[in-house]
């Protein structure tokens, strides 16, 4: 796949701290790069940089292979930004806000207005195109925050946590709405607190903590590489002097921890040991309720690698 | 192009906002009225109580475009969309030299109107010269449009840059006599106000109007030009668009 933007050597430095760390990634054309990380890790100061607004320290930002300070205007041109804040005039109505926007960016006469018409569409507000924006509900504001960030068409688009604080009907339709921008050939880059919004959209995804970029690669690739472990949730009727010491003669595991009449089971995934440890919970005369297997996902692996979960990170 | 429709923008954004219409039309229309009413005995024929503060009280709104152009900058509603005008194709200067642009011309026509209503209504002298006595009230507009602007560029925060500049504007405005004229407490108290540059385009207009002479516009003028050049540097350095995020 051609490369879209390619990020060498990325730093940026406030007074000592330093919240982007030398990195390093490419964002391929038509793909949707989700940027994960707790809070402090560098992604928005990361977007900022990527939106030519903020000034690097170090490094390159190349779009199509030109420097994007050199190139700034014509960068900006094929940019479309949705910042986390609603940034929207709230006396306008939906069609004026999106029409001052797109003609920013050169659009004019009968042009100008068929991007408007498209852009109202897709935010499903066309029925409300006449309204002030401070008469809309949160999900409604969201969905024109994104609506003005692409009217003009842009080429890529960066999505700083569009979704924050809405109900989930409005978040279904913007999620549905960057599958769309993605099929008409636009390139993305999403942040976003919502685990489930990754595995949903993304092709692949960055995880940064401290600055640096600790994992990359498909939703696929980061669980195969954390998956070398499984947990077994085995519920017990009335756990009676149940011998925790015994489950660790058992080839492959890792750790074994009651709580109540749970009993969890860490093991290694290749090592098919599930035979014995239902062997010995009958050996040890326990009544298994339930079993249930905890298969890694996208929030294991970031716990796993930022010793945080992302919304407890928010 | 796209630079004039951040421009009439801004302008439809002063316009919509009520308060700021009546705070520049009919603050200073009122305020002119009842002063002049109150003390239209204490002046001659000459000069009435109206054209004293006829003169004085639109220099002082004139003055406090500032404070209109720190909102338009800065208010927490304008800046979200700002925000987005920082990613688009325009040059990230532009948006403050447009809130400075728009202030001016939306407080220039409000004093336009409340100048009309003075002189067709009260009587209101405005000599010979009345064209330069207008492009001095536009270039006073950019200068306080410039200043307001240009302490919201250093201090980034709109409350309190209006906090300053109010603070500014009021002793510029008592010094300059503005309500009452400071030259009747003595020497010291008469070059004191001098420091004022509400004074200097007082002193300005009133020459002008009066005694015919123009010189002193066309200095009152040029040292506002060059105030509003310095505005203009403070806030090419101070302001970048990273301020925006």
């Amino acid at each position: 796949m051609k490369k879209i933007l390619e990020i060498s050597q990325l730093t940026k430095s406030f007074d000592k701290n330093c919240a982007v760390n030398h990195i390093d990634f490419s964002i391929y054309e038509g793909e949707i790069l989700c940027l994960l990380g707790p809070n402090g890790a560098g992604k928005s100061t990361t977007i900022h940089m990527l939106s030519g607004i903020m000034k690097k320290d170090t490094g390159t930002i190349a779009f199509m292979q030109q420097d994007i300070q050199s190139h700034l205007r014509q960068y900006q041109q094929a940019l479309g930004f949705v910042p986390q804040d609603i940034a929207l005039y709230e006396d306008l109505t939906a069609w004026q806000n999106i029409h001052f926007f797109a003609s920013l960016y050169g659009l004019k006469g009968e042009v100008l207005n068929q991007a408007v018409y498209d852009a109202i569409t897709f935010a499903g507000l066309m029925d409300r195109k006449y309204d002030k924006v401070k008469t809309f509900s949160g999900g409604m504001k969201r969905r024109l925050n994104i609506a003005c960030a692409i009217a003009h068409h842009p080429k890529f688009v960066i999505m700083d946590e569009p979704t924050v604080g809405i109900d989930p009907q409005s978040r279904n339709h913007i999620l549905s709405s960057i599958k769309q921008l993605q099929a008409e050939g636009m390139t993305v880059l999403y942040t976003t607190h919502y685990m489930e919004e990754v595995e949903e959209i993304s092709d692949r995804i960055i995880i940064m903590d401290h600055g640096e970029i600790i994992a990359e690669g498909t939703k696929e690739q980061l669980k195969a590489n954390i998956a070398k472990e499984c947990q077994y949730i085995i519920h017990i009727d009335h756990i009676e002097n149940l011998d925790l010491d015994e489950f660790y003669k058992i080839a492959g595991i890792q750790k074994v921890m009651q709580d109540k009449n749970e009993l969890q089971v860490t093991t290694l995934k290749d090592i098919e040991n599930l035979n014995s440890i239902i062997e010995e919970l009958m050996r040890q005369k326990q009544h298994i309720q339930k079993l249930t297997t905890n298969e890694t996902n996208l929030e294991t692996v970031f716990l796993k690698l930022t010793g945080r979960r992302l919304r407890d990170s928010i | 192009m796209r630079y004039l429709r951040v421009l009439y923008l801004d302008i439809k954004n002063l316009v919509m906002n009520l308060a700021w219409v009546f705070y520049a039309v009919f603050f200073p229309l009122l305020l002119i009225i009842i002063l002049g009413y109150l003390t239209r005995f204490d002046y001659g024929t000459r000069i009435q109580s109206y054209d004293y503060y006829g003169v004085t009280l639109i220099v002082f709104s004139v003055f406090n475009t500032g404070t209109i152009a720190a909102n338009s900058f800065m208010e927490e509603k304008i800046k979200m969309g700002n925000m987005r005008i920082v990613f688009s194709p325009i040059h990230a200067s532009w948006i403050y030299i447009s809130k400075i642009i728009a202030s001016a011309i939306f407080d220039f026509i409000c004093h336009f109107i409340v100048l009309g209503i003075l002189v067709y209504g009260f009587r209101f002298q405005i000599g010979q010269n009345p064209e330069w006595l207008l492009f001095l009230m536009l270039v006073g507009e950019i200068f306080g449009a410039a200043v307001g602007v240009c302490l919201c560029c250093v201090l980034k925060s709109e409350s309190v840059c209006n906090q300053i500049l109010s603070l500014i504007i009021q002793l510029a405005a008592t010094l300059g006599g503005v309500f009452f004229s400071l030259d009747r407490f003595g020497d010291m108290f008469m070059k004191l106000s001098y420091m004022s540059p509400i004074k200097w385009m007082i002193q300005s207009c009133f020459l002008c109007i009066y005694d015919h002479q123009l010189r002193p516009i066309y200095l009152c003028i040029m040292s506002l030009i060059i105030g509003i050049g310095l505005c203009l540097m403070i806030c090419q350095k101070t302001w970048h668009g990273e301020d925006c995020l």
